[in-house]
């Protein structure tokens, strides 16, 4: 059973020039009044502006929209790194963020080590992971490699490696940014069946793509975000960008 | 944005539930740091031992300390100072490290601190080893309070927790703060007792002690351990450096904890 129920939401953050960082600048804004201040002060972007959203068990959500249109934002104020400056988010179920490949996971580690380090950093403890290491191992086809350090991996491998694990204990709101983009057919159709077998149940996904066919294969419903608002609701296909005829 | 006390508190709480997480993550940066080395973490004993030893050779005898007494000296206060210095420089980067998660997944930032101290912590348990063997060398009886080592071990830990917190945070936010405090830090370690006998300061100057933070809690280690007894304020002036530190640090993770994540 999950849910996912987005009322109102409105995500700003700061965004601060380089040399606004140091304390230097800070000190001389102090120092010199405002109008420093004005030059090299806070700046905020509207990340996310009034958005609603409600999705249930079985919805697959595609996340279309330009470069800078909120995707990433939204997917992160899902997984809690981002607070909602107005809005709720309500989240029933277990949040498997999937934003970041090699999130947690240390190059000079093993295959095998990288699958502990990443369970814990999706809150898994090692004790549940290890009896998973097995079906991991073999889902992946590493095979002799899972005892290999990871800087060893090709970026397929790594990819492969991090989609198993994320996905070894059934995830029920799942959350992808774009980088199953860069994975080869094969290994995208390999990583549908595996999902189509929770999602098809009682899971959420939400994936942000640019790749019409990946949308168009994984997602059942979509949303369009431009500005940081949703602008458009619908099917899949309604909502991807018509191509130049 | 506000305060939010309850966010502070459940950040901690979060993170001191999950022993599993700090602790599995700090030993495997230790174990990653000396993979394909052939003494591995033994290399961390070795340092000290080495450092103890020329130390002692070059300055017991200008301090007009005997070997016997300077030996172990330096050797606890080396340790527990490595321990300091190690982990508050680091500390000041601890959530810059970690950016990666912290932008990509829900984890208490506490978590990234604890983490910093079990790892510190791995580094302390390998030269701890050297004490004893120390004392054994030059035959020093620890006093009867020796016991309050272990209390005031523990006061350190709980100090050293909540003023990495705070300069995490703030190095989250300013860059700088890491080249401010490992400057201070390598000042300090200079104004420190710790290659120095206290009573080389001379009469009338232990007001510099007086303002050396870390003084007291070195004080408090070193001292039973090596058969004397601390200076009579500096169990209360570390009771008060961790209370203010705790205090501090609070209001820091209340106040800045949400924005951690746009500053990386």
């Amino acid at each position: 059973m999950a849910h996912l129920l987005i009322e109102g939401l409105n995500v700003e953050f700061p965004i601060y020039h380089a040399s606004a960082r140091s304390m230097r600048r800070f000190a001389l804004g102090g120092a010199l009044g405002r109008r420093l201040d004005l030059d090299h002060g806070r700046a905020t972007i509207r990340a996310l502006r009034d958005v609603d959203l409600e999705l249930n068990d079985g919805d697959r959500l595609a996340l279309i929209g330009p470069n800078g249109a909120g995707k990433t934002s939204l997917l992160r104020t899902i997984a809690g790194v981002y607070a909602p400056l107005g809005g709720t988010v309500f989240r029933e179920g277990k949040v498997t963020p999937l934003l970041s490949i090699g999130m947690g996971m240390q190059p000079e580690a093993t295959g095998r080590e990288n699958i502990l380090l990443l369970g814990m950093h999706l809150d898994i403890p090692p004790r549940e992971m290890r009896p998973r290491i097995d079906e991991i191992v073999e889902w992946t086809e590493l095979g002799a490699f899972i005892g290999a350090p990871l800087k060893t991996y090709s970026a397929g491998m790594v990819l492969r490696l991090a989609f198993a694990v994320s996905t070894s204990f059934r995830p029920e709101i799942l959350l992808m940014d774009e980088w199953l983009g860069v994975a080869d057919a094969a290994f995208q159709a390999k990583a549908y069946e595996r999902m189509a077998g929770f999602v098809g149940g009682s899971s959420i996904l939400i994936l942000a793509s640019h790749s019409p066919h990946l949308l168009e294969s994984w997602c059942n419903r979509a949303v369009r975000l431009d500005g940081g608002r949703i602008v458009e609701r619908g099917e899949v296909k309604d909502l991807l960008p018509k191509p130049e005829a | 944005m506000t305060a939010s006390w309850a966010d502070a508190l459940a950040d901690l709480r979060g993170g001191l539930s999950r022993p599993w997480l700090w602790i599995g993550l700090g030993w495997s940066d230790i174990r990653l740091r000396f993979r394909g080395s052939l003494l591995g973490s033994l290399w961390i004993t070795i340092n000290i031992s080495l450092l103890v030893l020329c130390l002692t050779l070059i300055f017991a005898e200008p301090f007009g300390t005997h070997r016997a007494l300077y030996a172990p000296y330096v050797a606890v206060g080396l340790v527990f100072w490595y321990f300091i210095q190690g982990t508050i420089n680091d500390s000041c980067q601890v959530f810059a490290a970690s950016a990666d998660t912290i932008r990509n997944t829900r984890m208490p930032l506490s978590v990234h601190v604890l983490r910093l101290l079990c790892r510190n912590g791995v580094v302390l348990g390998h030269n701890l080893l050297v004490i004893p063997v120390v004392l054994f060398a030059f035959r020093i009886a620890p006093s009867p309070a020796a016991w309050t080592v272990l209390p005031a071990m523990l006061l350190l830990l709980v100090a050293i927790f909540w003023t990495s917190l705070l300069l995490g945070l703030l190095g989250a936010r300013f860059r700088d703060i890491g080249q401010v405090v490992s400057n201070l830090l390598q000042l300090l370690f200079f104004v420190t007792p710790i290659f120095w006998p206290v009573d080389a300061l001379g009469p009338g100057r232990e007001w510099i002690l007086a303002l050396n933070p870390v003084f007291p809690f070195i004080d408090i280690i070193r001292a039973p351990l090596l058969g004397d007894a601390p200076a009579s304020s500096s169990w209360p002036t570390a009771l008060g450096l961790t209370l203010l530190a705790a205090v501090v640090a609070f209001i820091a993770l209340a106040h800045l904890r949400r924005r951690v994540a746009y500053w990386l």
